[in-house]
Order: C-alpha cells, then sequence, then structure tokens
C-alpha cells in the first residue's frame, strides 16, 4: 500500500472520531490528528522495520519517549504482522495499535489518554505577558483596597481603645465611697504601740 | 488635712522581688496582690500592627494576654527587682516600676469630691541605695502630675514595716525570700549602720535539694525547679544538730523515711536509704559550713559567694546565728539585750515541716536561730515567726502612713518623713 492511500485510510478512521490532519510527516514515519482540543500522534511502520531486528522496538520506544506531548499515541502497522506484535509492550507504555490491509484499517488496541504536558498553557509569549500583567494590576488594585480598609480599621479601633480606657478610669476597682473602713480602722491597727511611737515622729526636732 | 483624711486616703505598695502588693488603708486586712513584672510587647509585630497598638509596657493581670514568643520572654518579660534592688540605668527595670505604681493608684482612684491624693508609703529592701529612693520620688512626682493621685509620699524598709504590722518596736528582723536574706534591727528607727545583707535565700536550698534528687536517680526530674521546690518543702527538715541528725538517719532510715508524689504523674520520689540527705536541706539555709556539703560543691554545685549589690555586700557563707550578732553587735551595747530578746522571722525561707515525733532531730526555724545563736554564747533569747507573711509588710506601710504626722518632713539625713508632691489645696 502506498502511503497516500494509507495517509487516506488513516484521515477515514480519525475523521469518524472528529480529527483531522493537522501535521504529516509521514517521511518522518509520524501523522498527528488533532480536534479543538486534543492531539494524536500516529507513527507508521515502514517495511525495514519488519525487517531489521530491533527497528519496531526502536520505533516503539522513539514515541514512547514523546508519549506526553499527544493525548493518545498510536502505532500503525500492516494487519499480517499483527500476531508478531506484543501487545504486553503497548499496554505498558499507554499506546494503541492501529493495523491496516488494502481493505480496512481498524484500532487493534486502543490507546490510553494523557494530559499533554503543554495543554493548557498559552500558546504564545505575548498572550502569557497579558495574561500576567492582567493578574498583577487586578492584585495591585486588591492591595489598595485593603489599606484603605486598614486604615479606617485602625481608625475605629483607635476610637474604641479610647473609650474603652475612659470606661476603666471611671470604674475603680474598690471606690473608697463603696467602702465601709472609713469609720472603723483595720483590725491590726489595735493595741498598737508603733500608733503613738509613729505619731510623735518630728515632735523632737520642735 | 488630718486623720479622718488619712482614714480613708492612705496607701501602701510593697515591691517585692515577684510580687507586688498595693492597696489603700480601705482595703481592710488584705492588699491586692499582682506579679511584680512588666511585659514590652514587640510592637513590630503584625498583629499588633494589624489589631492593637498597646502600650510601651503591660503590667498586672493582663500580662499573660500579651505574651508572644517564649524565644523572647527574656527580654520582654521583665522582673524589675534582683536581690531587692533595681540598677541605675536599668531603663526597662524602672519603667516598668512607673507603670505598675501608676496601675495600682488608678485601680483605686477614688470619687469622692474631696479626695486630693493619697498618702502613699511605699517599702523597698533595706539594702536598696539612696538612688533608688531619689528615683522612685522622681516617678511619684511624675505620676502624680498627670493624674494628681499623690499628695505626698514616703519609703520604709521593708523590716520596719514587718516590725509595725506584729508590733514590735525594738526587735531584729531576719527576712529571708528566695535569693537572698536580710538582718534589720530596729529600734523605734531601723538602726542603718547595723544592716546585714546575705547572699543565701531559698533558691540555694532549692540547688541542693535539685543535687540530692540527681544523686539518688531523679536527675530528670532535678531539672524542673518549681518540683524541686515542692520536694524540698515536703522533705526538707531542719537537724538540730547535723552530725547526730545524719548519724541517727543512717542508724534508722525507715523512722525517716520520705515519700513525695509527684502532682498529677505516677512518680513518687523515696529517698529510702538516703533518707539523712533531708536533713542537709534545711541545714544549709541555716549553716552552708558544714564539711558534707564540700562534695557538692567539689561536684559543680555554685557555692553562696559575697556579692555587691549597689551599695551593700551580701555575705555568702556567713550563718544565721553568726549575722545576728554581727548585726546586733553594731548596735549600741545597752540596746544588745532588748533585741536579742526578740527576734522576728520573716519570708517563705522560714516555713520548715517540724514532724512530731522527731522533736530531739528535727527543729523548727525558730529553734535553729536558738541554736544556732547559743553555739556563740547568746542565751536568753526569743524568737518568733511573723504571722501573715504576705502581706505584713503592706499592713505596716498603712500603719506608718496613717500614724507619721504630715508635718513629719522628708530627711535625707534620717530617710524618713513625707515628701509632698503636691501642694493643691
Amino acid at each position: 500500500m502506498n502511503d497516500l492511500k494509507l495517509t487516506s485510510m488513516l484521515q477515514g478512521h480519525f475523521s469518524a472520531k472528529g480529527l483531522e490532519i493537522s501535521v504529516n510527516q509521514l517521511e518522518d514515519g509520524l501523522i498527528q490528528f488533532k480536534d479543538d482540543v486534543n492531539i494524536v500522534a500516529a507513527y507508521i511502520a515502514k517495511p525495514e522495520h519488519y525487517t531489521a531486528r530491533n527497528a519496531f522496538l526502536n520505533l516503539m520506544l522513539k514515541a514512547a519517549s514523546r508519549i506526553n506531548e499527544y493525548n493518545q499515541t498510536y502505532l500503525v502497522a500492516p494487519k499480517l504482522y499483527g500476531p508478531m506484535l506484543d501487545v504486553k509492550q503497548l499496554s505498558t507504555t499507554g499506546m494503541g495499535l492501529i493495523l491496516y490491509d488494502e481493505r480496512e484499517v481498524y484500532e487493534a488496541y486502543p490507546a490510553r489518554f494523557f494530559q499533554r504536558t503543554s495543554q493548557n498553557q498559552p500558546s504564545g509569549l505575548n498572550e502569557v505577558n497579558a495574561h500576567l500583567t492582567a493578574e498583577i494590576q487586578r492584585l495591585r488594585d486588591e492591595v489598595e483596597w485593603l489599606k484603605k480598609d486598614l486604615v479606617n480599621l485602625r481608625v475605629e479601633l483607635e476610637k474604641l481603645r479610647e473609650r474603652r480606657i475612659v470606661e476603666k478610669a471611671v470604674e475603680p476597682l474598690n471606690p473608697i465611697e463603696s467602702q465601709t473602713y472609713g469609720d472603723t480602722l483595720p483590725s491590726f491597727f489595735k493595741d498598737n504601740p508603733w500608733i503613738t511611737v509613729l505619731s510623735n515622729r518630728g515632735a523632737d526636732l520642735t | 488635712m488630718g486623720e479622718e483624711y488619712k482614714r480613708s486616703y492612705t496607701f501602701a505598695m510593697d515591691y517585692g522581688t515577684s510580687d507586688f502588693k498595693f492597696g489603700p488603708i480601705t482595703c481592710g486586712e488584705t492588699p491586692e496582690i499582682v506579679e511584680n513584672r512588666g511585659y514590652f510587647p514587640d510592637k513590630e509585630s503584625i498583629v499588633y500592627k494589624t489589631f492593637e497598638t498597646p502600650k510601651d509596657v503591660i503590667v498586672g493581670r493582663d500580662v499573660p494576654l500579651y505574651l508572644q514568643s517564649s524565644e523572647d520572654l527574656s527580654t520582654r518579660l521583665i522582673y524589675p527587682l534582683k536581690n531587692g534592688v533595681i540598677d541605675r540605668d536599668d531603663e526597662k527595670a524602672w519603667r516598668v516600676l512607673e507603670e505598675i505604681s501608676k496601675h495600682g493608684l488608678a485601680l483605686f482612684q477614688p470619687k469622692a469630691e474631696d479626695f486630693n491624693g493619697y498618702y502613699l508609703v511605699a517599702s523597698l529592701s533595706s539594702v536598696s541605695p539612696r538612688y533608688m529612693y531619689e528615683k522612685l520620688f522622681n516617678l511619684y512626682e511624675r505620676i502624680d502630675s498627670e493624674t494628681g493621685y499623690i499628695k505626698a509620699a514616703t519609703i520604709i524598709p521593708q523590716p520596719l514595716a514587718v516590725a509595725i504590722a506584729h508590733k514590735e518596736t525594738t526587735c531584729v528582723v531576719l527576712e529571708s525570700g528566695h535569693g537572698n536574706t536580710q538582718v534589720c534591727p530596729i529600734s523605734k528607727y531601723p538602726v542603718r549602720n547595723a544592716i546585714l545583707a546575705i547572699n543565701r535565700g531559698g533558691g540555694d536550698a532549692n540547688a541542693l535539694t535539685s543535687e540530692i534528687l540527681k544523686d539518688i536517680g531523679y536527675g530528670d526530674l532535678a531539672r524542673q525547679e518549681s518540683l524541686v521546690r515542692k520536694v524540698k518543702e515536703s522533705m526538707g527538715l531542719i537537724p538540730k544538730d547535723l552530725d547526730m541528725a545524719i548519724q541517727k538517719a543512717k542508724e534508722d532510715p525507715k523512722r525517716f523515711k520520705a515519700r513525695f508524689k509527684v502532682p498529677g504523674t505516677r512518680i513518687i520520689i523515696d529517698l529510702d536509704d538516703q533518707s539523712w540527705t533531708r536533713f542537709l536541706i534545711g541545714e544549709y539555709v541555716f549553716n552552708p559550713n558544714h564539711e558534707v556539703y564540700n562534695s557538692y560543691f567539689i561536684r559543680g554545685m555554685l557555692k553562696p559567694k559575697d556579692l555587691r549589690v549597689g551599695d551593700a555586700v551580701f555575705q555568702g557563707m556567713i550563718d544565721f546565728g553568726e549575722a545576728i550578732i554581727q548585726s546586733v553587735e553594731r548596735c549600741p551595747i545597752e540596746l544588745q539585750p532588748y533585741l536579742y530578746r526578740k527576734i522576728l522571722l520573716s519570708g517563705g525561707n522560714f516555713q520548715w515541716n517540724s514532724p512530731t515525733g522527731m522533736e530531739e532531730i528535727a527543729v523548727d526555724a525558730q529553734q535553729k536561730i536558738r541554736i544556732l545563736l547559743k553555739k556563740h554564747g547568746i542565751t536568753n533569747v526569743k524568737v518568733n515567726m511573723t504571722q501573715d507573711p504576705q502581706f505584713s509588710v503592706w499592713k505596716g506601710c498603712i500603719i506608718y502612713g496613717y500614724a507619721v504626722p504630715e508635718g513629719y518632713r522628708w530627711s535625707w539625713d534620717k530617710m524618713e518623713g513625707w515628701r509632698i508632691i503636691h501642694e493643691r489645696p
């Protein structure tokens, strides 16, 4: 099967899933399909991959090393070689397998879905800068508002504190007028010879 | 202003090393009490910047509410008095003293219209130097200029206040606290040139108790000062004669067995065959010169040293009997017999157990003083413990403030009398 026909048949297979070709590098053995969100890679095994002993394994390793760049990754191989492939290797790496012959292309083993590492990142540097600048401005505005709030709160607190100090000052713990000792002295005054001694202090000076 | 005014407006302040006792005569039998300390909050703290602008120094019962990280407590939580003295240049300590004095007066701010300031009597350690009196008077003038709380002020030594509270006009007051002990003869006035200070107090007995606990295998508990103090109070005994007490306790350890259960735990401290060490603790307070203590000094326990604090020299190793004699012998000869006849013991360091059934071996503080004096040839002495030791200084100050006439003005020669703070009618 020539490359053009294989490409056409793969296009038909993926268009049924809503994907279309975005990059065709068939000469390097890679075709990318994408929709609005997802990108799918299809690594095409060429005849040399079936003849050289480790060539197919190398293709698998190459695909596996870039698996995080795509949402799904498939190996594409002729139906004839399907029984010779080790499905366990595919299962371990998360890659899927598409087999084809002259009549059809079909998914022999489904690929696992991955979140791409570059997904959700702004595509261009300008876009990133614009996003960050807007965010910084928003934060600056918020800080200004918080500062104003803080000043208002401090003023309020100061008023409250002044009020509290005044209230405390007019409520002594033990107001004299509430006590009854004004007329009677505490018991330790009773029969104390020091009262006489001390009340004569200074008498010897006059 | 006469007696009637003072009946309501006499105020006393007792600046103790750990507690500040204060209040007017109208408090009755007991004053207010707060810890004598102040906290300098970190005003750069984001918490304070955001929510509060505290005062420079916090005193009174609010202190715990402001304490920040424990790392800087030693620099921010200030206990102003050390050995009864504040260094002349210790600005933070003086700031605390001013704030706590103001706090005390503000709590009892009278509402009555006739109030024209308190007659304030403050009490300081008998070894406080003259500059402390000067700075304290300045401090009261500042407080009065802001508040009008103080009409006149005076300052008396704590032993004089103790003697007044106990109605003894001629006596020797032995005041022993955590860090030091003072001997002060009184004959209607404190005999200032006879005052003697000793650099030994309850803290030294705690240190010895800690060493004893280490020796019997409680090294982990020996580091907790509050626990060590409780062990000392529970197990420590004053021996009538240390050699005899040790011999008897070694012959019959069961009789002197001592066990202490650590509160809130399953730990029981049992001196077992080391029960004789109970007597070392009590003896050490009164006389640390026995050779048995050398083994503790050699192993690193600090020996009480002679120490200069302010203008006074605190002797470290003098026994209490010798200290009383040295002090009394600085007084007129005719007065000396009267002084020996009335010795007043004041302070927490004289509170010791004297178990029944051990009278011939373990004695109380009064008897120990009598024994020590007898060794030096002094007999016919009478020793009493003060009643209500916590508040006796405050009570003495109140009586002093009430009784001393307003016309008796402050004299720097006598260190007595009223210093008029404001003359407003």
